[in-house]
């Protein structure tokens, strides 16, 4: 036990080192007042979302309903989250040859990275629960009982849902080792998971009335969905110890079956998947010495590296994806879509409305994407230990810094333009409309790019364990995906709320563009010297 | 030909790993930075390449300084770091042709080039692998030959006989040889002493930082061994 609870910590320090406050020159204070800022604001939004739900949901006397509702999400996302970053997390650690030399089982190597993954999805869940939580006090009563269970929900709330998404990573990789190319099926059925789930919320609506046809009332279609909703429901409102029990046993027993069973093939399938391939036979050809120019070479290799990460291609590629759906659902079933949008934002605008200004809902589509890809977030601390070579590169650090930015438009801009193609063709918009589009289809991503390098600059994470812990956990993918967030939700409201004219779109695309140069300006000045001082 | 002058380091303001290093390494020189675990030869060599910041003193580079010019500075030198953590995506060849690229290197003469040290190295049928997949030492080759790849003025090393076969040590120390004929500056660290004796020109001794002793080979060890030299001085309380 001993044993297992130095290698927790040890394991652990790495990713809470960033917790422990310098005092000294105060760097490190300075770095994590913005992120916690962040999450304040994210909390604040998300906890107005909750009251405006309890608004509606007290006077039908159900805002019970509204703690269901938070599991629920929380527990959609875990699975989520869980099933791409366990595949990282659980396989791909640089540690895996250190740990696997130590006489501890597998069985405990598989637990902490499990572990591991569970204690960064609390965190993140908390940012959805706390505010739910405080809401729900707010609208009952809060007395210390309520505080105790709340905070027990919290803790106990990612076990069940991390356990699942763990389950689909661990499928996923189990498969993809068995093939040569690992990382193009791994690719391939994450892929295929993400159309999945997407599938699923399109058809979400029949699932829904299928519930309440056969549902006795509300709490029986949360259980229907997600038992241990209710189980925690009923904990909070009248704490029954069958429940507690039940619910524990529901927790911790898939997880120590699903511990128990996956260590026996953990050590075969992370072995199978560090395999590399040998490659064949060299055949000299000439363009071996093909020449480049720096800039096209730095390119190639940052290509190069994002196409060797499949947690980070999928990762990049989830904003990407939705924006290709949400085209072609536009333009298969541009009515159904739009209909969605209307109920799903609540607004009382006709849907004839709606069809009138479409360029302009697509614009808003092309800025709220633009913005949740964020490729560049990731690409300095990718670097790792590698950042020496680059460092010591003849080439000025404003062109290595450049490349991280034309690369990560050169993945997204294509298809955000293929995008906008394919709605060009089917919508008949105007001129200016179509010229606004593309210019937001270049502007937005360059924004997005340029911010989140600077982000990672701010926040890099150069001795990061494995590829998942700095696209999906480090902090500045978390920066980068919430001020996106933040910046597409706002950014879309002032376009809504404006009437979704002309004149505000230009405007828009005109601020977008001067802080492109602005941000561009900060990245050649200090950007550069904030990246010649990383080690 | 590399001077350091009043080089000092300092981390997170408090930890001196480099204290006022002065040293001068002439063209046509193989120069050894010896010294025990953690004595500041790595903390010194980034400094010299421009990886590590620094603000105490300055490093010229055949005349130009790296913090001043530092563009200028690496376009004359090549580093073989002491771990070659290389870009692990890419193949061999497309890492040195990377590395080609950065310094413009034409394509006849890095084709000449390359075929010449990956025959010397034995790893010409290997070029078309993923650096993933290969070992320390042949990290270290690919890392060695793309240092060469571009012919530099000044090779900087950090420990480049750490993971190497007994023949590759031998190939790259008659390269650094050829090299030194050529004019060319090369300065590098190692622990193996013998190597040091006899291969260079002259050798410094760092020891917590500072220079404890710097010249000849012969100024330095006298009719003593080096290894008794470097024992007796990691002795003495410096």
């Amino acid at each position: 036990m001993n044993k297992l609870i130095t290698l927790i910590k040890a394991t652990m320090s790495q990713d809470m080192n960033l917790f422990k406050i310098k005092r000294k020159n105060g760097s490190k204070i300075s770095k994590i007042i913005f992120p916690i800022f962040l999450s304040i604001i994210l909390m604040f939004c998300i906890g107005t979302y909750a009251w405006g739900m309890a608004e509606i949901l007290e006077p039908l006397g159900l805002i019970h309903v509204l703690l269901s509702i938070f599991i629920i999400l929380t527990a959609v996302i875990t699975i989520f989250e869980g099933a791409y970053k366990s595949q990282g997390i659980l396989f791909e650690a640089r540690d895996n040859d250190l740990l696997f030399s130590l006489p501890i089982t597998k069985k405990a190597i598989f637990f902490i990275r499990a572990l591991k993954l569970m204690t960064f999805q609390l965190l993140y869940n908390s940012l959805f629960l706390i505010p739910s939580v405080i809401v729900y006090g707010i609208y009952t009563k809060i007395n210390i009982y309520y505080c105790i269970i709340s905070i027990l929900m919290i803790i106990m709330s990612p076990i069940i849902p991390t356990f699942i998404g763990c389950f689909i990573g661990y499928v996923i990789k189990g498969i993809s080792s068995k093939f040569k190319s690992k990382k193009a099926v791994q690719v391939i059925l994450s892929t295929i998971l993400l159309l999945g789930i997407f599938y699923l919320s399109f058809n979400k609506e029949k699932l829904i009335s299928y519930l309440i046809q056969n549902a006795v009332n509300i709490d029986d279609i949360i259980k229907k969905i997600y038992y241990p909703a209710v189980l925690f429901n009923s904990l909070i409102i009248n704490f029954d110890i069958t429940n507690f029990i039940i619910l524990l046993a529901i927790s911790i027993i898939p997880a120590i079956l699903f511990i128990y069973l996956g260590s026996i093939f953990y050590f075969k399938i992370s072995s199978k998947s560090s395999e590399k391939g040998i490659s064949k036979k060299i055949t000299v050809k000439n363009n071996k010495y093909n020449v480049k120019t720096p800039l096209k070479a730095l390119i190639t290799k940052e290509l190069k590296r994002f196409f060797s990460s499949p947690v980070f291609i999928i990762n990049a590629g989830f904003g990407l994806v939705l924006m290709a759906v949400a085209t072609i659902g536009l333009v298969v079933n541009s009515k159904g879509l739009i209909d969605g949008i209307l109920n799903g934002m609540e607004l009382e605008i006709s849907a004839e409305t709606i069809a009138q200004k479409i360029s302009k809902i697509y614009f808003c589509l092309v800025v709220f994407m633009s913005f949740m890809t964020s490729i560049t977030s990731s690409m300095i601390s990718l670097e790792g230990k590698n950042i020496e070579i680059t460092k010591s590169l003849p080439v000025h650090s404003k062109k290595i810094l450049l490349s991280k930015i034309i690369t990560s438009n050169l993945i997204s801009i294509p298809i955000i333009l293929i995008c906008d193609t394919i709605f060009f063709v089917y919508f008949k918009i105007s001129i200016l409309d179509i010229l606004l589009i593309t210019l937001a289809s270049f502007v937005f991503p360059t924004f997005s790019a340029i911010l989140g390098l600077i982000i990672n600059l701010k926040h890099p994470k150069l001795d990061a364990n494995s590829d998942t812990e700095i696209v999906k956990q480090s902090m500045s993918s978390f920066i980068a995906v919430f001020s996106g967030m933040l910046l597409g939700m706002a950014t879309t409201a002032i376009t809504v709320i404006n009437g979704m004219k002309n004149n505000v779109v230009i405007i828009e695309i005109l601020v977008f563009l001067l802080a492109d140069i602005l941000l561009w300006q900060y990245i050649s000045k200090i950007g550069t010297k904030k990246f010649e001082k990383l080690t | 030909m590399i001077e350091i002058k009043n080089f000092s380091k300092i981390y997170n303001g408090e930890n001196k790993a480099v204290d006022d290093v002065n040293l001068t390494i002439n063209s046509g020189e193989i120069f050894a930075f010896i010294g025990h675990n953690g004595a500041g030869k790595t903390t010194t060599i980034k400094a010299i390449m421009g990886i590590l910041d620094f603000e105490e003193g300055d490093i010229l580079i055949n005349g130009q300084s790296i913090k001043k010019n530092p563009i200028e500075c690496k376009k004359q030198m090549a580093y073989v770091p002491d771990n070659p953590d290389l870009y692990e995506n890419m193949t061999a060849i497309g890492f040195i042709n990377f590395i080609c690229d950065m310094y413009e290197v034409p394509k006849e003469e890095r084709k000449e080039r390359i075929e010449k040290y990956a025959e010397i190295f034995d790893i010409k049928d290997k070029l078309n692998n993923e650096i993933s997949s290969f070992s320390h030492g042949m990290k270290q080759k690919v890392a060695i030959i793309a240092a060469l790849s571009h012919n530099p003025d000044v090779l900087i090393m950090d420990e480049p006989f750490v993971g190497l076969d007994p023949k590759a040590v031998f190939d790259i120390k008659e390269i650094m040889k050829k090299m030194c004929q050529e004019g060319k500056t090369i300065f590098f660290s190692t622990h193996i002493l013998e190597v040091a004796e006899k291969l260079c020109t002259r050798v410094a001794i760092i020891k917590n930082g500072k220079i404890v002793k710097v010249g000849s080979m012969d100024e330095v060890k006298g009719d003593e061994s080096l290894e008794k030299v470097f024992l007796e001085l990691d002795d003495k309380n410096i």
